[in-house]
């Protein structure tokens, strides 16, 4: 029973580290950019799922406000929509104030089937349906066609970084516990 | 936007002297370990309670200049830099 409980714990406990990783950290899709508008968003109050830095019209338990939106279409001729917005000094930490550039520049990136002109968007979030999520277009950039690879190096210096820093802790934590126990048997009290 | 600026601020501030007193105790340990083995090294002169005492005494002005440096300073180097990168590259 007990091992059930544990079992449960670090399988919930590693579910939401990863989910919070892959939602929080950057990857870069290559679409073609198919239009970018604006549109009058109703958004829950206290969502976590976008960004609140600026204020909105308060109606009942939605703020409505004016979102930048991307779509795109996938070399797969998927689509995918991106909202655009400042995260400005809030979470997650990619202080993005420049959300009109972006969109400016989406503008200028969009194109027809028949005419493509690719592009990698940098991005991080979730599309999700349900909940109408939209994943944040951070940056974008354009590659040289729909096979071009963008290496996510951020989000790969990151996980290397946060394995590091617990690798250090753990090893300590374990080395500290090792020499305990090795006192303790020298010397017991 | 000033009010999300000032709540980061706090809230690396706050880490930051998380981060900074943890690293205090622990390399002060280290150094009294160091400390202590140097006393048997040098044929044990002295108390060895005094030794480490006066080793630790000397250090602690450079070990309190590194970890302003690396604990508080280098969060909000971060920040600018990544405000730079991200909006203006």
């Amino acid at each position: 029973m007990l091992s059930y409980i544990k079992w449960t714990f670090w399988g919930v406990f590693w579910a939401l580290l990863l989910a919070f990783l892959h939602y929080t950290l950057p990857t870069w899709d290559v679409v073609r950019i198919t239009d970018s508008y604006n549109r009058n968003e109703p958004i829950p109050v206290g969502s976590i799922f976008w960004a609140n830095s600026k204020p909105g019209q308060v109606q009942g338990d939605t703020v409505t406000r004016d979102v930048f939106f991307i779509q795109a279409a996938r070399p797969n001729t998927k689509t995918i929509v991106y909202r655009n917005e400042d995260t400005g000094f809030g979470w997650p930490p990619y202080f993005k104030f420049n959300s009109s550039n972006v969109q400016a520049q989406a503008g200028d990136f969009v194109s027809s089937l028949g005419e493509p002109r690719w592009v990698a968007i940098k991005h991080y979030g979730w599309r999700w349906e349900l909940n109408s999520l939209f994943p944040n277009a951070v940056r974008i950039k354009e590659v040289d066609g729909p096979d071009a690879r963008v290496v996510p190096w951020v989000s790969i210096s990151i996980l290397v970084g946060i394995g590091l820093v617990f690798f250090g802790i753990w090893s300590r934590w374990r080395k500290f516990w090792a020499e305990r126990e090795r006192h303790l048997l020298d010397d017991p009290v | 936007m000033i009010f999300a600026f000032g709540r980061l601020m706090l809230l690396l501030l706050i880490a930051s002297s998380v981060v900074y007193v943890c690293l205090w105790f622990y390399a002060r340990a280290i150094q009294s370990e160091k400390l202590a083995a140097a006393w048997e090294d040098e044929g044990r002169p002295g108390s060895k309670e005094s030794f480490i005492a006066k080793g630790l005494e000397s250090e602690r002005y450079a070990l309190r200049r590194r970890l302003l440096l690396w604990v508080y300073a280098v969060p909000f180097v971060a920040v600018a830099l990544i405000v730079y990168v991200s909006n203006y590259s």
